[in-house]
């Protein structure tokens, strides 16, 4: 009796005071390559608060994470732009915005194009840098693959979705992710893309639009016209789990959102 | 006199009994090991008709082998320029690495002082091992903007022309051309050094020199080996995929040099993560057609092996 009264006070469960979390589950997410760097970085902080919580990302594009969530592969589907109308039965949670920066060759001196001026130059209406005020040099146009949502925002905004009458970008090359549309604009001269925001650095130039500069500042106030919300889906036909509900509590908290920022990404209040 | 022989029932030294045992299991592994083969390969052509057939009646077989219109997110599957680009890019890689690599073994078997023969045989075949993704990083770095370069100057002039940045089935070919060599010339090789010496005694005892031996003796005698290396080069070249996906441009234009182009493989490694419904049943479709190429072009290996090998007996 004294030897179980001796070793009951041992707990080898000792909570540390920081974190009181008891919360357990595996969450896996899947979409947007735009996406994923805050994705991952709310999972970071989300995992140190609760360390019973594992959370796995993959990447894929938007139209992915779409699938994926609609399939009920994944706890959460990862869009950076709008649902289309086929695609139903998701409930939408937007955890953040996002502008998508236009980004040219450093040697190219174009630095203002308007709305109009970028659906010529995707629909290959304007062909040269000299046409818009540049120095002369033929336009290589780089852009994503299909599954992009980051395409799919800028096609839309700019009215090359080939739908109604818009025309269709005529890419000369699909990259599959910012990183790579950034690498390729980086490297190949005359060149133009489009990478989300936060991609942007000095390694490439990013233009105004319509004389807006892309910043975090213009898409909040909404001056800056390519902008498109990061969304968080789930089929509404599933219950979603306690870690997950939890996660998105979590991210839409000012802690959360404050990772947002500071990722150069645009808070939802 | 022998030794003590070991009565162990797995030696194959042992009696008649122990002996027809060894030799029955032996002939059941071997039988299930050829088995495998044959039922891997039949599995996977029952696996690639069986899910590449829906394409052609959702989509027409006409439409979707000869449209050059390819836009998913529009419901348009027609591969015909991605068919031809996986064609011309083949060929043009085999036109152009097929004979370099016949020369360099040719080179290798007849020509080579022994100490260049000691560094260029491992160089070739250090070659053969190196992993595809890496050509496709090196001509990335190195010829997509050289290419961009060689563009900028042909099409100085040009109004129509939508320039790539380098990405190009040029690039692609160039790629895949370096890729097929270390195979075309170890094939090679190794048939040009089967040739019995009693051939070349004779060309040179007839008066031949060096050079007309090679080319109207010893290639010719080689024939069956060379024609061998060269459908080897021809199913690697149609097959890959990793090396050329990050030179192509992966745009299903028609194959011209300085366009950005998609093959069946790039389209298929490109798409497939995300591909779903009717687009992920063109995939299959695109995997069913390149299937029957590289089944047509084993069929051809096999005619030219029967009638190489004719010829020789001769």
């Amino acid at each position: 009796m004294m030897t179980i009264a001796l070793f009951s006070g041992c707990d080898t469960d000792v909570v540390s005071p920081i974190s009181q979390s008891t919360l357990k589950g595996k969450l896996t997410l899947s979409g947007s390559t735009s996406v994923q760097p805050v994705a991952a970085a709310l999972a970071e902080a989300f995992m140190g608060i609760n360390p019973g919580v594992s959370i796995d990302i993959q990447e894929g594009g938007s139209s992915v994470g779409i699938s994926d969530a609609m399939a009920k592969k994944v706890d959460l589907g990862m869009s950076s732009r709008e649902l289309q109308a086929e695609e139903t039965g998701l409930n939408e949670t937007v955890i953040a915005y996002d502008g998508i920066a236009v980004i040219v060759h450093k040697d190219v001196t174009v630095d203002n194009l308007t709305r109009q001026q970028l659906q010529d130059i995707y629909s290959r209406k304007i062909k040269d840098w000299k046409e818009v005020g540049g120095k002369p040099g033929a336009i290589v146009l780089i852009g994503r693959d299909a599954a992009s949502g980051t395409r799919g925002a800028f096609e839309e905004i700019i009215k090359l979705d080939n739908k109604n009458s818009n025309p269709k970008a005529m890419y000369a090359q699909e990259k599959d992710s910012t990183g790579a549309v950034k690498a390729t604009v980086q490297s190949t001269k005359n060149s133009i893309g489009y990478v989300s925001l936060e991609a942007v650095d000095n390694t490439v130039h990013a233009v105004r639009i319509d004389g807006v500069a892309p910043t975090v500042q213009n898409v909040k106030s909404r001056t800056y016209l390519i902008w498109r919300p990061f969304l968080f889906l789930n089929n509404k036909d599933t219950v979603l789990s306690p870690a997950a509900k939890e996660f998105i509590k979590f991210i839409l908290s000012a802690d959360g959102q404050k990772i947002v920022t500071d990722l150069k990404f645009i808070s939802v209040n | 006199m022998p030794g003590k022989m070991k009565k162990s029932a797995f030696s194959i030294i042992g009696t008649s009994k122990t002996k027809s045992l060894v030799e029955r299991t032996m002939k059941i592994v071997f039988f299930v090991c050829g088995s495998v083969a044959v039922l891997a390969v039949g599995a996977i052509s029952v696996y690639m008709i069986i899910s590449g057939a829906p394409i052609f009646s959702k989509v027409g077989f006409r439409e979707f082998l000869f449209s050059p219109v390819w836009d998913p997110n529009a419901g348009k599957f027609g591969i015909l320029n991605i068919i031809l680009t996986s064609l011309i890019g083949t060929f043009l890689a085999v036109l152009i690495g097929v004979p370099i690599g016949v020369l360099t073994a040719v080179f290798l078997a007849e020509l080579a002082p022994k100490p260049l023969y000691r560094i260029v045989r491992p160089a070739v075949e250090l070659l053969a091992g190196i992993p595809s993704v890496i050509y496709g990083f090196l001509g990335l770095i190195v010829l997509v903007p050289v290419i961009a370069d060689i563009e900028l100057a042909v099409f100085k002039n040009s109004a129509t022309h939508q320039f790539t940045g380098g990405a190009s089935l040029l690039a692609a070919v160039i790629v895949l051309a370096i890729m097929i060599l270390p195979t075309v010339i170890n094939v090679s090789e190794s048939s040009l050094r089967a040739v019995p010496a009693e051939y070349r005694d004779a060309s040179f005892g007839v008066g031949a020199t060096h050079i007309q031996t090679i080319f109207k003796v010893l290639i010719p005698t080689a024939k069956s080996g060379i024609l061998t290396s060269i459908v080897l080069g021809i199913g690697r070249a149609i097959g890959e995929a990793m090396a050329i996906i990050l030179v192509a441009g992966n745009v299903a234009n028609f194959p011209l040099p300085f366009n950005s182009v998609k093959f069946l493989t790039t389209g298929i490694v490109s798409d497939m993560n995300y591909a779903s419904g009717v687009h992920r049943e063109a995939l299959f479709g695109m995997g069913l057609v390149l299937f029957v190429f590289v089944m047509v072009v084993n069929i051809i290996l096999n005619l030219l092996l029967k009638n190489g090998g004719e010829r020789v007996d001769k």
